[in-house]
């Protein structure tokens, strides 16, 4: 929509005193950080109060924001370390109990859904194993489908360092899924060095 | 499992350093295949009334006022402080008198102990500098000598650098490989 504020536009006016617009920031990227921080393994009983800790860290160092780069790389950065720091202070075992069934359409029967949550479960299961800072590019990459350049900014990496790790996590993952989880391979792909 | 190893060219020496190609990456296509079902995952929650409510509770302008506070707090103190120092100095307080008096006996003993502290190192080094001249002297003369002696234990350290690597990198071809979590495979 033409009418819609921009991001730095909405910024500044916060930044100006207008705190009511912030509002509207929350209300766009809330779906955003809410999945980041699920797929950055917070449990899901747990991403409502790391959403909001996000946005409200935002908007206490909103004043530091600089716009050459999107908000949502931003927005990423805080979400990861909120999520790792979550886990971290927690110390919990992350076991996503219950998947609710907020997820994406096309599932035609309950069995398969079912089928699914376990898959997931147990995928996030076996990305709790990866140590958290081969796993952080591992999620960008290959749940947020991030572009290199992008996970090395949210990261604060440089980008051989991300490649590198995103490698690492990848091999540990196969052994992984290789030790505890063989049934989780998936049949029809082929593995190949990248 | 036969490596075709003989019937290629003899490999140059440095190719041992370069990296090899990846071994056990999966690759892309497989971790975005395996990855699947945690990618459809969303999470949906609404959170705008819980941030508003909690910035709401903080309002803005206390930070500031708290520190601006502190500031002049602070600044007030300082004057108080020196303003008193002051009139018990030009009054002639007999406190302040003692202070005073203490300060100049104290900065008497400091002068007479640093000069002797310096006599003491004038001594010492009428003592020492002949045989500090003596060495340098021995230094002198012994330079060439010592050069050579430095030049040669420099390329033994190379030579010892390079022979080291070309071992490593040969053991590295038939080393058995370990994962991550320390087991071999």
């Amino acid at each position: 929509m033409a009418g819609e504020p921009t991001d730095v536009d909405l910024i500044r006016e916060v930044l100006a005193g207008r705190v009511e617009r912030f509002e509207i920031l929350v209300r766009r990227y809330q779906r955003l950080v809410a999945t980041a921080a699920l797929r950055m393994g917070t449990p899901r009983e747990e991403v409502e109060d790391v959403t909001s800790e996000v946005f409200y860290k935002v908007y206490r160092s909103l004043g530091r924001y600089r716009p050459e780069h999107a908000l949502s790389t931003w927005l990423y950065r805080i979400t990861v370390n909120a999520a790792l720091d979550r886990k971290r202070s927690a110390r919990h075992q992350s076991r996503m109990e219950e998947l609710s069934p907020s997820l994406a359409d096309g599932r035609p029967s309950i069995h398969e859904q079912a089928s699914d949550n376990e898959r997931s479960r147990l995928l996030q299961e076996a990305l709790e194993k990866i140590p958290d800072h081969y796993r952080s590019p591992l999620v960008l990459a290959h749940l947020e489908g991030m572009p290199l350049e992008e996970i090395a900014r949210v990261l604060r990496l440089p980008e051989g360092t991300v490649k590198s790790r995103l490698f690492r996590a990848r091999v540990m993952l196969k052994s992984i899924i290789r030790r505890h989880y063989p049934a989780l391979a998936p049949e029809g792909a082929t593995e190949s060095a990248s | 499992m036969s490596r075709a190893r003989k019937s290629k060219p003899p490999r140059r020496a440095w190719f041992r350093f370069k990296r090899r190609p990846s071994e056990g990456d999966p690759g892309e296509r497989w971790a975005a295949d395996l990855l699947r079902p945690l990618r459809l995952q969303e999470a949906e929650c609404d959170v705008v009334s819980r941030v508003m409510t909690r910035i709401a509770a903080v309002p803005s302008g206390i930070p500031r006022l708290a520190w601006a506070s502190s500031l002049l707090l602070a600044c007030s103190s300082l004057a108080f402080l020196l303003s008193t120092l002051l009139v018990l100095v030009l009054g002639g307080d007999e406190g302040a008198r003692q202070i005073v008096l203490l300060g100049v006996s104290s900065w008497h003993v400091l002068a007479v102990f640093g000069r002797l502290l310096a006599d003491f190192g004038a001594r010492i080094l009428a003592l020492v500098l002949p045989f500090v001249r003596a060495l340098w002297t021995l230094l002198e003369v012994g330079a060439p000598l010592l050069r050579g002696a430095g030049f040669l234990a420099a390329a033994g350290g190379v030579l010892s650098i390079l022979f080291s690597a070309f071992v490593f990198a040969g053991a590295r071809k038939t080393a058995p490989r370990v994962n991550f979590q320390g087991g071999i495979r």
